[in-house]
């Protein structure tokens, strides 16, 4: 048993303090027999520790949920426990419906008849279930309210990466009127699309495009700082704090990372790094833009260390890439000879057909037979006319995948966000709730999150703004604090809980007497519990729910 | 028993205010709310309720420095187990380290189908249900598991220690019914539970028809020799550290060479509440070409490792175990020979965090002479 | 009307005993006697608790002995918590997460596991079969229902009771 003012944790309720008056109200799920609901009923009307019972209610409906909201208001009794309903599918109603009646909503707790054995199981089902009623009223007569805890929204954004993603966002923001940064590492904004020759589907130089999307962030709404990197981050939703490399400090209240992915460089992957003529598609796209010749048999291989066990995703620009790169070639230099061996082209492959017609030979190829490329020839096995073809080849072009950039993986660090697999920042419900990381306030959009084109790369960017723009506009957000709890004072700084906080809400800092000193942001957590599993001075404990009431709940149905 | 017959017994109405147990205690030196003088002088003046609800009751590491130091010869930590007694009656409790890991190891030792399945001992030791020695291993087993992050393998040191006397000519007896010694418990003021362990183990000793029964952790020589007597529980067999009886068997052991620096940090409940100090330094020097170089404080007068009965983990702790770690690295060796788990524990965890990574390899001392014993290393 | 609770056969407690059935001779099958529960199942409130609740609008319901408490979330839980449950006398626990991506809170289920696979060391070393302890992370609405997956540890508990699954001797971990 621990005093509630005590500093040794095990969270809320105390010996020798008073327990509240608390009800149970039953609720006819149809799980239970009639007969066994009202002999429920009886024996809790008896229970010493149940100040009366409510029902048994044939409907869980707002109606009912008023009647006893009413019934509890009139009798002053401010806390509930709500037999026979599922917490998951009705918690939130039931909750609003009796808050208005004066009951706290931290103190409403929800039991479903389910959780004990089936009604087959008649007197014992009915007896077992008594006893975890009476023993969770018990633990509700001790439990201590929970407070709500709010954060201010700073009207501001930091979008890190100026590539198209990031201008796209930091646009987007600014026209609503937020005050942006935007943060780039190299001299100039723009990021991947700077280095291509031409921009599909219109084949215009990415200039025209970048000179375009610049002039969106013109205005001094955005602020544009170059040069620098995020080296560190601090606060919490509403209030970042990002330390750059510059040594500039900016504070924000909503993040935007659009860092971008890198092309994966093949090495020994078809003779790149051992013969001079294989090049990726990217370097092809510089040899365009000078006006050179490629040369004069062009093969192109696709899917070049994507689609493999080490990274079996699509990396899905690299189809319209080769194609659109093959159209401007053959437009250019139409003797040159082009062949394309693919695995199978993405939907999205652009200009195909056009290809085709302009002489484009395309061999398709299988994983278990790959190409072999020699010194002026390539080998590859064709597999639908099931024979061996060798081509001369004076250059050939590898279709590489998107990998996530060198700034993705650090800024992932900087900012503790979770990453996949393969390096790509991901969020916990990709379909639900896509671009939104468990660290609220915070957004990724473009090729830092999964192989994006240049469409997808703005579209993210403005849903990401949206987003972050809604946050802002709310003005506060609120919670419930299901939060842990941390003693300062039993911290002794080995940093475990900051190492497993996978939300944010537990900083290191120095402590005075040099030792380090963990700090908790309640806004940030989520009362996942994590931190109490792996702290070996018991400082934090769950700040919900005591030790004490979880005891005397599994005394009683044990 | 009341305040007043707890401050008779221990002889706390002797203290002369002079404050000698204070500049003594290591948890004083670090903690500003801490004091033993004032513990005692509390209890003298005050409520009773005040002296029991109070957090600093449970930060005394029971060391026993201060009562070697006391003047008075006022039996300090007997004092502390009383008032612990007491306070845990109405329901005071320190707090829950580790995540309470240790405390739930306890109750689920109550159940009367726990057993210590003897293959957790490894490979290459000869052991047998009855015989005269009995091997006791206390919680090794468990500390190897929950302290395996940190990379304590309580694992080696068991089976150190069977091999050990094994080559001292014993093949020791050990049973699965063997249960906590409840040293923790005892020093946390659970005497109820140390009485059931106490219990248990006897009768699975008892069982082995053992005369004499070897330690290898301090803590559990420590409870049957001096405690469950205490207590009023009777122990019909000789109770000896293994460290004594490896010493006294030192001819049978053919120690290899083992070149390196080490220092040796000594248990409290071996130096301070016993007097196992020799022994373990005639073995280290048996070791051929192992040199042992002596810590400022050994013996009485070595500081605590900071280990707190599992009811104190806090910055103060950890100061105390830094401060011991630099004393050792002083030495100038690159091992600190330790002989309790506890210490282990306690120092190498103090060790791993990001200020002191990498200043000392920690090793226990069985481990040390069952390497130098040669022979293949207990398989995990 | 007779009271159904009665074993005939079952063997008598021995004074203090603590628990349940371990590897006594005699050992009386613990479940269904009246009152007692002898698994808990700790399951998560988000997947698991919606896969019990589709099952049970399936016709589904929970077998004589089993309760279920729900948590907010897997990786909160502690070894000390699952110990002392055992140490209470249960027959078993059964710990029920989301899949490893789907946890709602990032990564508890998988902080989970390593805490499960440390208490079965440690069940292993105290003469209870490891097997004992359940751990299944499933999805509320795909694979794998609610049903299934306590079927199926009810199963391995029944082994592990009748000495076939471990007779208190550690085997294997996670």
């Amino acid at each position: 048993m621990v005093r509630e003012d005590s500093k040794t944790g095990g969270g809320p309720g105390a010996p020798g303090r008073e327990p509240e008056s608390v009800a149970v109200a039953l609720f006819d799920s149809g799980a239970m027999a009639p007969a066994d609901l009202d002999r429920m009923a009886r024996a809790l009307k008896a229970d010493p520790r149940v100040e009366f019972v409510a029902g048994p209610y044939r409907d869980l409906n707002k109606k009912s949920l008023e009647k006893l909201g009413d019934i509890l208001s009139r009798r002053g009794v401010k806390r509930v426990l709500v037999a026979g309903a599922s917490d998951r599918l009705f918690g939130r109603l039931i909750r609003e419906a009796l808050e208005p009646r004066g009951v706290d909503p931290s103190l409403v707790a929800i039991i479903d008849f389910d959780q004990a054995e089936g009604a087959r199981a008649g007197r014992s089902r009915a007896e077992r279930l008594l006893k975890l009623i009476s023993a969770s009223a018990a633990s509700l007569a001790i439990a201590s309210p929970v407070e709500t805890l709010e954060a201010a929204i700073r009207p501001s954004s930091l979008v890190i990466g100026g590539g198209v993603a990031g201008i796209a966002a930091a646009a987007a923001l600014a026209r609503r009127g937020v005050k942006v940064t935007l943060v780039e590492k190299e001299k100039d904004l723009g990021g991947l699309i700077r280095h291509l020759n031409a921009v599909f589907p219109a084949y215009v130089p990415p200039s025209d495009f970048i000179r375009a999307r610049l002039d969106e962030l013109g205005g001094g709404q955005v602020e544009i700082i170059k040069g620098a990197e995020p080296v560190s981050m601090s606060g919490h939703v509403g209030d970042y704090e990002v330390k750059l490399s510059s040594g500039k400090t900016v504070e924000a209240g909503t993040i935007i990372v659009a860092t971008g992915g890198a092309l994966h460089e093949p090495h020994g992957l078809f003779g790149y790094g051992d013969f001079e003529h294989v090049i990726t598609q990217m370097q092809l796209e510089t040899i365009m833009k000078s006006g050179e010749r490629p040369g004069e048999n062009v093969v192109m291989i696709q899917c070049a260390g994507s689609r493999i066990p080490e990274r079996p995703y699509c990396s899905r620009i690299c189809c319209t890439a080769s194609i659109k790169n093959t159209v401007l070639m053959k437009q250019k230099f139409p003797e040159i000879n082009v062949t394309i061996l693919s695995r199978g082209f993405a939907e999205y492959a652009g200009d195909l057909d056009r290809a085709r017609e302009m002489g484009v030979e395309i061999i398709r190829y299988s994983t278990e037979r790959p190409p072999v490329v020699g010194g002026e020839s390539v080998e590859v096995y064709d597999e639908i006319s099931d024979r061996e073809e060798v081509i001369s080849a004076d250059r050939v072009v590898l279709a590489v995948p998107f990998v996530p950039s060198e700034s993705t993986r650090e800024v992932a660090r900087v900012l503790r966000l979770p990453t996949d697999t393969y390096g790509f920042i991901i969020e916990p419900e990709p379909k639900l709730r896509p671009g939104e990381f468990v660290p609220r306030g915070i957004y990724v959009a473009g090729a830092a999150h999964w192989p994006a084109t240049i469409t997808d790369s703005v579209v993210q960017g403005y849903s990401a703004a949206s987003r972050a723009f809604d946050l802002i506009s709310q003005g506060t957000v609120s919670k419930l604090a299901f939060v842990s709890r941390l003693e300062e004072s039993l911290c002794r700084g080995c940093g475990r809980c900051a190492d497993a906080c996978m939300h944010g809400a537990i900083e290191l800092v120095e402590a005075e007497d040099g030792l380090k000193q963990a700090v908790h942001l309640p806004i940030q957590c989520t009362g996942c519990g994590v931190c109490v599993s792996v702290c070996p001075s018991g400082a934090f404990s769950l700040g919900y729910i005591s030790s004490r009431q979880i005891g005397s709940i599994i005394e009683a149905i044990v | 028993m009341s305040l007043k017959a707890v401050i008779a017994k221990t002889k706390a109405y002797y203290c002369l205010e002079c404050g000698i147990c204070t500049g003594t205690c290591p948890v004083s030196r670090y903690s500003p709310t801490y004091s033993p003088r004032v513990m005692v002088e509390n209890a003298l003046l005050f409520e009773e309720g005040e002296t029991l609800c109070a957090e600093e009751l449970w930060t005394c590491l029971t060391c026993g420095t201060c009562n070697l130091r006391c003047p008075s010869t006022v039996d300090y930590t007997a004092f502390m187990a009383a008032l612990r007694e007491k306070a845990r009656a109405i329901g005071e409790q320190g707090t829950c380290t580790h995540a309470d890991t240790m405390a739930a190891l306890g109750a689920l030792q109550m159940r009367e189908d726990f057993r210590k399945p003897r293959e957790w001992l490894g490979k290459g030791v000869r052991i047998k249900p009855k015989g005269s020695t009995y091997y006791f291993s206390g919680c090794l087993p468990y500390l190897n598991v929950v302290f395996r992050e940190i990379g304590y393998e309580g694992g080696e040191s068991g089976n150190a220690a069977v091999r050990l006397l094994n080559a001292a000519g014993i093949v020791p007896a050990v049973s699965e019914k063997e249960v906590c010694c409840g040293h923790d418990p005892y020093w946390t003021g659970d005497r109820d539970s140390v009485r059931y362990f106490a219990r248990r183990n006897l009768a699975a000793i008892r069982k082995t028809g053992a005369k004499r029964v070897v330690f290898s952790c301090p803590e559990g020589y420590h409870m049957f020799k001096h405690i469950y007597p205490e207590l009023g529980i009777k122990v019909p067999f000789e109770c000896v550290h293994i460290l004594t009886v490896l010493a006294d068997n030192l001819n049978k052991l053919k120690l290899k060479p083992f070149p390196g620096e080490v220092t040796y940090h000594d248990p409290c409940r071996l130096v301070k509440f016993d007097d196992v100090f020799e022994a373990p330094r005639e073995l280290l020097a048996a070791v051929p070409d192992l040199a042992l170089v002596e810590m400022g404080r050994i013996g009485k007068d070595a500081m605590c490792c900071g280990s707190s009965n599992w009811v104190s983990c806090t910055r103060v702790n950890k100061q105390i175990q830094v401060e011991r770690l630099n004393e050792a690295v002083d030495t100038g060796a690159a091992t600190l020979i330790t002989s309790c788990p506890k210490c282990n524990i306690h120092l190498r965890c103090a060790a791993r965090d990001e200020d002191n990574k990498g200043k000392m390899e920690i090793k226990d001392i069985l481990t040390l002479l069952a390497e130098s014993l040669g022979g293949k290393k207990r398989a995990t | 009307m007779k009271p159904s609770s009665r074993k005939k056969g079952a063997s008598r407690r021995k004074a203090g005993a603590a628990g349940t059935a371990g590897s006594r001779k005699g050992a009386r099958t613990a479940r269904g006697r009246s009152g007692k529960t002898d698994v808990v199942a700790l399951a998560c409130k988000w997947h698991p608790v919606e896969s019990m609740e589709n099952a049970v609008a399936d016709g589904f319901t929970l077998p004589a002995g089993v309760v279920v408490l729900p948590v907010r979330c897997t990786g909160g839980i502690t070894v000390a918590s699952i110990l002392k449950l055992f140490a209470k006398g249960l027959e078993g626990v059964l710990i029920m997460g989301c899949n490893e991506g789907d946890c709602h809170y990032y990564n508890g289920s998988e902080r989970c596991r390593e805490i499960i696979k440390d208490t079965r060391e440690i069940l292993g070393w105290s003469g209870i079969a490891p097997e004992r302890l359940g751990f299944a992370l499933m999805s509320g609405s795909q694979g794998k229902n609610f049903e299934e997956v306590l079927g199926d540890y009810l199963k391995e508990l029944k082994k592990a009771k009748a000495g076939r699954a471990g007779s208190g001797r550690r085997k294997r971990v996670a």
